[in-house]
């Protein structure tokens, strides 16, 4: 070529033309899977936060996938609508041989959609491959399992090393149960990421993925706890709005049915002017809380810690924050287990200058005039991202600053407050426990010393508690059980680990003109999108 | 996180001698007059904050009011108002800004001179300088705040340290011009050190070039640092207009509280707008040239 | 020729090498580890410790760096922490959308630009420059959240013009594809261009203005060109050179820009991808998308000096 400035420019837009036609050489539309999008019947179509991060659901810790992973994969037990367990796979549970074995009997009438029955063997091949490889949330769960047996197709009975009242129902609400035939395959299952070729048991089970957009899952023609042996819906699609706004413009507009996510609490009135969108309110199976570091010095005090939970308005927080839509708590054991909240015990009164009252007495002192007491000044740490929870900390330092003590505002950007509260690394940790299926589960995860579920985030020690939860937690007998726990209630109240900020509800939308029939369950976990929920879904008439 | 307004071709190095009769020509110019009006008022609102504003605090009972008599810009969904954000939040704007400026100018300036100068530290730092050029920013910020302990000093330092390198090339570009005139040469002749000729005959020289630079980077600063409050990465303790338009968006009530996302992107758009404008004009009228341009 | 495509390379991979180390070595500093976020409630130490050494984490640093450069050479950027897939299939699921749409802002920025630029520079100092040296500077002020959020609500859900985000409608094929690919882009695509186009256009305008003076166009002039040949043949051939670099400046801010872009219209790109990684403290696919990143604007940066060193008759190749 002739080097002219002409012959430049012919060789520069050449370049162009190569560069632009190389990046666009990707083709569109061609992995989005399967055949088509004439279904047979409906697609209901809902709206989740985020991609899958993990198919495999003994592994997987995130909301959003379990939504999808549950729909697919069966579990032994289920949460209803009243926050007690309910049979899922599992037609019922007992104990025997003085509760050191539980043994699940289940439904014969379930079956992968390869056509295969699923079977006792394939319960007992994921519990054992949870324990193998330590996966998920559930190995914590199975450390008293010495063994299990399957001895027939219908019978699962784990051994365990000793009696723990709530075993049953925690791995039953919390294990999935994975076709052994497919997975065994698979080796080592924590390396297993199960992203293609699904075969599941559930409602609905995932036909094709596009990434970042959107999850189709197929229904599953052989569903017993549908009624009419079959989801009505013949299609589910999970399409991916990471910004909430988006998902609410999109339901709509209606791109979407449903919304996966909860409507934050003062965005409710978007969907006001439209007819075809109603709400449905759940409540939560976890809480808000404060919980305070008793390594810390004044906080080791329980005059200290009754005047903070004085110092905090909960009622005038439920009122903004939360716009009404919440409940206050008095003990650690929220009022949604019914059976084993202690009515009696009531929330510390709303009393700034009580508390500072209490802190007088109890010897405190303001020498420098300050307004505030010289030794009561602490951080309180939260995970920036929880819009509410940010809110109740810059009020509770206001309010508490009445009573004479002074607070620190150390919200942090999410990994670094976990990291925080793993390490002990605050006086006040202002959070929210995002699920707990039963109480004795909790009250040994937060409180017993030896911390076996990491979050005993009072970093307490105390040998009274330690006895008064293994003293519950061998007790088979179901009214002292109950007793037990409520006295554990009353005791933590008492003296204060913790102030209970609020149990919330949860809103869903959805275009009720277009299908209904949802069961909701509690919590965002859950929700309107539980496998139980989406079996018994029918287009509106 | 946004391109630069002047680049070395728009901003050509100048004679200094032109620099002195600047300062009424400047004012007489009525868009430069204006910006240097609107960033007075904004000074005034940051420093006279308390006086005209209660700092943003507790919940009202008035929740997601659009603008009234009782609150001007409104109020969002814990019943705050917020046109007492949007005054707090100019402090925390121009703060940053300005500090991140100051940052990122004087590392720049003392890298570009440096560079102009003398010819070993160019070569260095014409390499760091294009690499952190080449590099997407806001991405790294992402990262190093997440970090850090979030608060206006962290801020400050990382977008101060972001913003160096277009703050070098500028100055460095002057500074080779000016290094290349005739009475430097003498100066070096009659013995005086590389240190005391960039001190005493480059830096004087390059001084509006600076002012410009301040300008324009605290502009840039203000919306990096709107950008990450928004992200969430910003200081929970300290109003700031990208917070608000993060509470906007994490409540969910953009589509409907339309106040709540205007008067901080307002507030935004004017400050950045009278900084650049301030700055440009100023750049005009050093270079004879470019008057009328 | 040679010389000047191995410095331009040389820099190229330095420029990338430094950001491959950087960031290995900034993550490895955020507090904590991967494994704090599997604290939904029970996790022993044992596990953690165990789940430490899946993911290397126990080595010594400089074990864990060289054997990632040593990874990287090998074109494998490691195995997501979160989602047990290699990056590289997470990313090139990705990379494409980030590129369209970065990609697509910066041609129109380009082709908008220059006759905007064109335009002010000709009429300098008549109402028709100001009024664009206006729009220019104040489209550069914009804040793109604030850009994006509007257009979604007005254009998007009030009008109903536009699709409420999302890149393409899934069930499309063929042609059908494309144009769902396009109408999906325009808003996405115009809030990044609003607020880049002023830097641009105002950038060409003053080359412009500095070409237009010199000699060679009067002497056009006398010549008897018209006024059109002499800008738009003559003039611009000269004034664009020095926009080039800018242009390659642009796409490092661009696809930076392109996080809070991909928020707010559900875009699925990697901006947001680095932004959620960085929430999970997800390592190898923060390093992968990041170097990614900036291996495409390095490229394209070094692209552009190509098509500059080809363009400007001065330089000899």
């Amino acid at each position: 070529m002739r080097k002219t400035v002409k012959g430049r420019w012919r060789l520069a837009v050449a370049l162009g033309v190569a560069a632009t036609l190389g990046i666009s050489g990707c083709s569109l539309n061609e992995d989005t899977g399967s055949s088509t999008t004439s279904t047979d019947g409906s697609v209901l179509r809902i709206g989740t936060t985020t991609d899958v991060s993990n198919f495999n659901p003994l592994q997987s810790l995130s909301k959003t996938d379990s939504w999808i992973l549950n729909a697919m994969y069966p579990h032994l037990l289920r949460i209803d609508e009243n926050a007690k367990k309910a049979p899922e796979l599992a037609k019922e549970y007992r104990y025997e041989d003085g509760g050191k074995t539980a043994v699940f009997v289940l439904r014969d009438d379930f079956t992968w959609t390869d056509g295969k029955p699923v079977v006792a063997d394939d319960v007992k091949f994921s519990a054992e491959m949870i324990m193998k490889y330590k996966l998920g949330n559930v190995a914590a769960k199975l450390t008293w399992v010495e063994s299990i047996e399957a001895p027939d197709a219908t019978t699962v009975k784990f051994k365990l090393s000793q009696p723990y009242a709530p075993f049953a129902e925690g791995v039953g609400f919390w294990m999935s149960i994975v076709p052994k035939h497919v997975f065994e395959s698979a080796g080592d299952l924590s390396k297993f990421p199960n992203d293609s070729n699904w075969v599941g048991a559930g409602p609905f089970v995932l036909d094709s993925i596009t990434k970042g957009q959107r999850y189709v899952m197929k229904r599953n023609p052989n569903y017993p706890l549908a009624p009419g042996g079959k989801a009505a819906v013949s299609q589910v699609e999970y399409r991916v709005y990471p910004d909430v706004n988006t998902m609410m413009l999109a339901l709509r507009n209606g791109d979407i049915d449903l919304m996966g996510t909860p409507v934050p609490v003062s965005a409710v009135k978007t969907f006001q002017a439209d007819s075809n969108i109603k709400l449905v309110k759940v409540g939560a199976l976890g809480f808000a809380h404060l919980t305070y570091n008793m390594k810390n010095k004044q906080l080791a005090d329980q005059q200290v810690r009754q005047a903070l939970s004085m110092s905090v308005d909960t009622k005038s927080i439920i009122s903004s924050v939360l716009q009404g839509d919440g409940q206050q708590m008095a003990g650690p054991i929220s009022p949604i287990f019914s059976e084993y909240d202690n009515t009696e015990i009531q929330p510390y009164p709303f009393d700034p200058a009580g508390a500072k009252a209490k802190l007088s007495a109890a010897g405190y002192k303001d020498a420098n005039n300050d307004g505030f007491f010289d030794e009561l000044a602490f951080g309180v740490a939260c995970d920036q991202s929880n819009a509410n929870i940010t809110r109740v900390v810059q009020l509770f330092r206001e309010s508490a600053a009445k009573a004479g003590i002074k607070l620190e505002n150390e919200c942090v950007e999410r990994n670094t407050f976990l990291s925080r509260t793993k390490n002990g690394e605050y006086d006040i940790d202002a959070s929210q426990w995002g699920v707990f299926d039963n109480p004795m589960d909790q009250l040994r995860s937060t409180y017993l010393s030896s911390n076996p579920g990491g979050i005993n985030y009072n970093l307490l020690e105390s040998p009274e508690m330690d006895h008064l939860i293994n003293d519950a937690a061998a007790t088979t007998d179901p009214e002292a059980f109950k007793a037990k726990i409520k006295n554990i209630d009353k005791v933590v109240h008492d003296q204060a680990y913790l102030t209970p900020l609020y149990v919330e509800n949860f809103q869903f939308a959805y275009n009720a003109s277009k299908f209904t029939g949802f069961v909701p369950s509690p919590s965002d976990l859950l929700g309107m999108v539980t496998a139980y929920s989406l079996a018994q879904v029918t287009p509106a008439k | 996180m946004s391109a630069p307004v002047l680049t070395e071709q728009a901003v050509p190095p100048v004679a200094p001698a032109v620099a002195r009769r600047s300062w009424f020509a400047y004012l007489r110019q009525p868009s430069a007059a204006l910006s240097v009006l609107v960033l007075v008022v904004m000074v005034a609102l940051a420093l006279l904050a308390p006086v005209i504003a209660d700092e943003p605090a507790g919940a009202g009972p008035d929740v997601l009011q659009p603008p009234s008599g009782a609150h001007w810009f409104g109020t969002d969904d814990l019943g705050q108002d917020i046109f007492a954000q949007v005054v707090w939040g100019t402090r925390t704007s121009l703060v940053i800004g300005l500090a991140a400026s100051l940052i990122a100018i004087v590392l720049g300036t003392a890298i570009g001179l440096a560079s102009a100068y003398f010819r070993p530290i160019d070569a260095v730092a014409t390499v760091v300088t294009d690499v952190m050029l080449a590099l997407p920013t806001l991405p790294l910020m992402i990262m190093l705040a997440a970090v850090v302990n979030p608060s206006l000093w962290t801020l400050t330092l990382i977008i101060g340290f972001f913003a160096w390198p277009e703050v070098a090339r500028l100055i460095r570009s002057q500074g080779l011009v000016i290094s290349a005139m005739p009475y430097i040469d003498g100066a070096r002749v009659l013995g005086a050190s590389g240190w005391r000729i960039v001190t005493r005959e480059i830096l004087p020289a390059v001084v509006s070039l600076v002012i410009v630079s301040v300008l324009l980077t605290a502009s840039r600063a203000v919306i990096s640092e709107a950008g990450l409050s928004f992200l969430g990465l910003g200081d929970p303790d300290a109003w700031s207009w990208g917070r608000i338009l993060l509470n906007a968006q994490r409540s969910g009530v953009v589509a409907i509280a339309w106040w709540q996302t205007l008067f901080p992107s307002v507030a935004i758009l004017l400050l950045v707008l009278a900084a650049t404008v301030a700055g440009m004009r100023f750049n005009d009228t050093r270079d004879p040239r470019r008057n009328g341009a | 020729m040679a010389r000047f495509v191995l410095s331009r390379a040389l820099k190229a991979v330095l420029t990338v090498w430094i950001a491959i180390t950087s960031t290995f070595f900034l993550l490895r500093l955020l507090p904590g580890d991967p494994t704090t976020l599997m604290v939904e409630g029970d996790m022993t130490p044992e596990m953690q410790a165990a789940l430490l050494k899946t993911y290397g984490l126990d080595r010594p640093l400089w074990e864990q760096y060289v054997s990632y450069l040593r990874e990287l050479v090998q074109g494998n950027l490691g195995i997501s922490f979160r989602q047990i897939q290699p990056v590289v299939d997470i990313i090139v699921d990705r990379l494409p959308w980030t590129l369209l749409l970065a990609g697509t802002a910066f041609v129109v920025t380009v082709a908008v630009g220059i006759p905007i630029g064109v335009a002010a520079a000709v009429n300098r100092g008549r109402w028709l420059d100001r009024a664009l040296q206006a729009l220019g500077i104040g489209g550069h002020a914009l804040f793109v959240p604030s850009v994006a959020m509007l257009l979604l609500v007005f254009l998007g859900a009030r009008l109903g013009w536009f699709p409420i985000g999302g890149a393409i409608d899934p069930d499309t094929r063929g042609a059908a594809a494309y144009l769902s690919l396009a109408h999906h882009l325009v808003l996405p695509v115009l809030s990044l261009v609003l607020v880049q186009l002023g830097p641009y256009a105002l950038t060409l305008r003053t080359n412009m203005i500095e070409v237009l003076g010199e000699d060679y166009i009067r002497a056009a002039q006398a010549r008897g060109l018209s006024a059109r040949r002499r800008v738009w043949k003559h003039g611009l051939r000269n004034a664009i050179l020095p926009a080039l670099t800018l242009m390659g400046l642009q796409l490092g801010t661009l696809v930076g820009g392109a996080v809070l872009t991909e928020t707010v219209f559900a875009y699925p790109g990697v901006g947001r991808l680095i932004f959620e990684a960085v929430g999970q403290q997800d390592y190898p696919v923060l390093q992968g998308a990041f170097i990614m990143l900036a291996v495409t604007v390095v490229f394209a940066n070094a692209l552009t000096d190509m098509f500059y060193a080809v363009l400007n008759p001065r330089i000899r190749l």
